[in-house]
């Protein structure tokens, strides 16, 4: 199942760097939880369900205009699978480009993504996973 | 780390079946999300840790003598199928009560993210990308 998981979550990024944020939902368990970063105003919001989703993708994209998220490396770690990941967006009302980079650690129970959390730092998103540099 | 996993769990139904039910709470991740059966008078989503206290806390309330043993581990990747044994006596009617379920455990990293509780074996394996 790991290596079917990386290619499902690999086919995810071939829809986001093209700004498809609708692509790999089907996979999207019905109680999957996305956790954002710690630091972020909005940190100690839990995004749950596939509305919790919708809902925090809304606000990313009202933000943003010609929002991409690419991946750049994909780790298998038994059931999760940790990407390094490359926002490129403009801002909405000021044109101005920005670029990101940091790192979703997904997580599959059976075929359905459970978990989707977002780390800043490589480290913390290998520990995660029980791997380290 | 999949045989670890069962190893992890086996060793929290060991304690639960002596009525610590707080056996292995070091391994949920901060995150952790519970999902009681459905028919449950509390059901819901438990999210964290403290949530997940509180529902246990709400759930025992009721009863004495409450244990829960596994009867059988099924490993599924980074999950863990258990199928468990409640049993409880009524804290004011001294009814016993006796019930089986499954419980799906799934780790990332050494660490537990999601508990989830099913009243059918085939829900249970399903959830985990398995089948009968």
């Amino acid at each position: 199942m790991s290596r079917e998981n990386v290619d499902a979550v690999r086919a995810i990024y071939e829809g986001w760097a093209q700004g498809d944020f609708t692509a790999g939902t089907e996979r999207y368990d019905r109680h999957i939880i996305y956790i954002p970063l710690g630091e972020l105003p909005d940190s100690e919001a839990r995004y749950i369900g596939l509305e919790g989703v919708r809902e925090y993708m809304r606000g990313q994209l009202e933000a943003w205009t010609k929002l991409t998220i690419a991946a750049e490396e994909l780790i298998e770690a038994g059931d999760s699978v940790v990407v390094a990941a490359q926002w490129r967006s403009e801002g909405q009302e000021s044109g101005v480009p920005s670029e990101w980079r940091g790192f979703h650690v997904w997580t599959f129970r059976g075929r359905a993504v459970i978990r989707l959390e977002l780390f800043r730092d490589r480290a913390d998103a290998l520990e995660a996973v029980g791997l380290s540099e | 780390m999949s045989q670890e996993n069962v190893e992890i769990v086996r060793a929290a139904y060991e304690e639960w079946e002596q009525g610590d039910l707080g056996a292995g709470v070091d391994r949920y991740d901060r995150h952790v999300l519970f999902i009681p059966l459905a028919d449950f008078p509390d059901a819901g989503l438990y999210l964290g840790t403290e949530a997940f206290r509180g529902f246990m806390r709400g759930w025992l309330e009721p009863f004495t003598n409450f244990t829960i043993s596994a009867e059988e581990f099924i490993e599924a990747g980074d999950s863990v199928v258990v199928a468990a044994h409640q049993r409880a006596v009524g804290q004011e009617s001294g009814a016993p009560t006796d019930l089986r379920y499954f419980h799906v455990w799934t780790f990332r990293g050494r660490l537990v993210i999601r508990l989830e509780l099913f009243r059918d074996r085939a829900d249970a394996l399903e959830a985990v990308g398995l089948s009968e």
